[in-house]
């Protein structure tokens, strides 16, 4: 497999200005986001849509990472100013492997699979790589949507202030996805987050949603964010 | 007629997704399989009139899991039972919150009325999710006033003092 870098360079649109408010805009991004290019084409548009997906001056869409870390008292850390992102292609296999493999089972709240805990400990064990990995092979379209949800709910709860920020543009990217299981995971993510931040990237994936439950679930985590303010 | 309640995965009981099912007088086969059966008993919870009592059940079912996060239900009238031919009996529950069990009930089924209950939940039903944050609240709560018994006070003791997210890894 051929590994090619590159670096590209992404501006934030109107709609995802930073808010004006008190808290600052922090640096703690690259201004030069860089991505990788991979001889398959999945893999390519992970590291691309991740790069994409961090704007620049490091902000994350309407607010900055900082800010994130100013409110949990996270330490969020991007990899370097000029990080090249790359996926570990075993890594990455060995995600597939898990993932395929879960998609067999039957997920039931409140109670581990074997996927859950293979995923946490993989998450434990690898850290930002690992949800390098994730990322891509979410974003490849190979996934099934159950397991994808399942994921979605489980790394968003993930407790390592380190992958704060590729975990938020994992759940941000999934709230559009097609399947409505997949954006049923993507809320519960950010409502898991409990972040503030989160509600103008929910009410946007409001606007667009077409499930009643799923519009529902979205404004019971907006009140949720609401009381967290 | 009082409502009952289910723990399920929500996202198995949209609407939307059940309608095209629900057109041919058929079910989806997922939501089926939340309705898990022992000896041909199915757990629910009574709810109490305007659900003052919905969070605590959902708590009961959630504390007695792996791990306290986003747990969904699905809320139904009673009155939909007779039409199924589905026997509701009164059946104390063995959850760790003794105040929860009281509300519970078992419903007597077979394969065919299961599918029929389910198409009912369908039709007339409501889901609904306890999210992550409030259930851990919920617990944190539990433990404080005693609802929660002394037993369990070590398995969530984390919880007294960090509620918000991120702490599932703790619970592995």
């Amino acid at each position: 497999m051929t590994v090619e870098r590159f670096a590209v360079t992404t501006s934030t649109s109107p709609e995802e200005a930073p808010p004006q408010t008190d808290q600052g805009v922090g640096t703690g991004l690259p201004t030069d986001v860089v991505g990788v290019r991979l001889a398959r084409p999945g893999l390519f548009m992970a590291g691309l849509v991740l790069s994409a997906l961090l704007p620049a001056g490091g902000t994350l869409g309407a607010f900055s990472v900082a800010d994130l870390s100013r409110r949990r008292r996270d330490d969020v850390t991007a990899e370097s100013s000029t990080a090249v992102v790359e996926v570990d292609p075993l890594l990455l296999e060995e995600i597939r492997e898990l993932f395929e493999q879960g998609a067999s089972e039957f997920f039931h709240d409140g109670v581990h699979s074997n996927f859950s805990r293979t995923l946490l400990k993989t998450l434990a064990q690898h850290g930002q790589a690992a949800f390098r990995a994730i990322a891509d092979y979410l974003f490849s379209g190979n996934a099934k949507p159950d397991v994808v949800s399942e994921a979605l709910r489980r790394l968003a709860d993930f407790n390592d202030t380190s992958t704060l920020s590729q975990r938020w543009v994992i759940l941000q990217r999934t709230l559009k996805d097609r399947s409505p299981r997949v954006r049923d995971g993507a809320i519960l993510g950010f409502a898991a987050l409990d972040d503030p931040r989160a509600r103008p990237f929910l009410l946007e994936a409001r606007n667009l949603e077409q499930i009643a439950e799923l519009r529902a679930l979205i404004d019971q985590v907006v009140v949720q964010l609401d009381r967290a303010r | 007629m009082p409502l009952l309640l289910r723990t399920v995965k929500q996202h198995r009981w949209h609407k939307e997704a059940a309608a095209p099912f629900l057109a041919n007088d058929d079910v989806p086969a997922d939501p089926v399989q939340d309705l898990r059966t022992t000896k041909n008993l199915l757990s629910v919870y009574e709810v109490a009139p305007d659900g003052p009592n919905i969070e605590r059940i959902v708590r009961a079912v959630a504390i007695g899991g792996d791990n306290i996060a986003n747990m969904g239900y699905v809320v139904f009238d009673s009155g939909l039972l007779p039409a199924a031919s589905i026997e509701i009996r009164e059946s104390k529950g063995t959850t760790p919150d003794e105040g929860a069990n009281a509300w519970h009930r078992d419903l007597v089924v077979s394969g065919n009325k299961l599918v029929a209950l389910t198409k009912a939940i369908l039709r007339h039903g409501e889901s609904g999710a306890v999210l992550t944050v409030r259930l851990r609240q919920l617990v944190a709560d539990g433990i404080r006033d005693g609802q929660i018994p002394e037993k369990l006070r070590k398995k969530f003791r984390f919880l007294t003092s960090e509620t918000s997210g991120g702490n599932l890894e703790k619970q592995m």
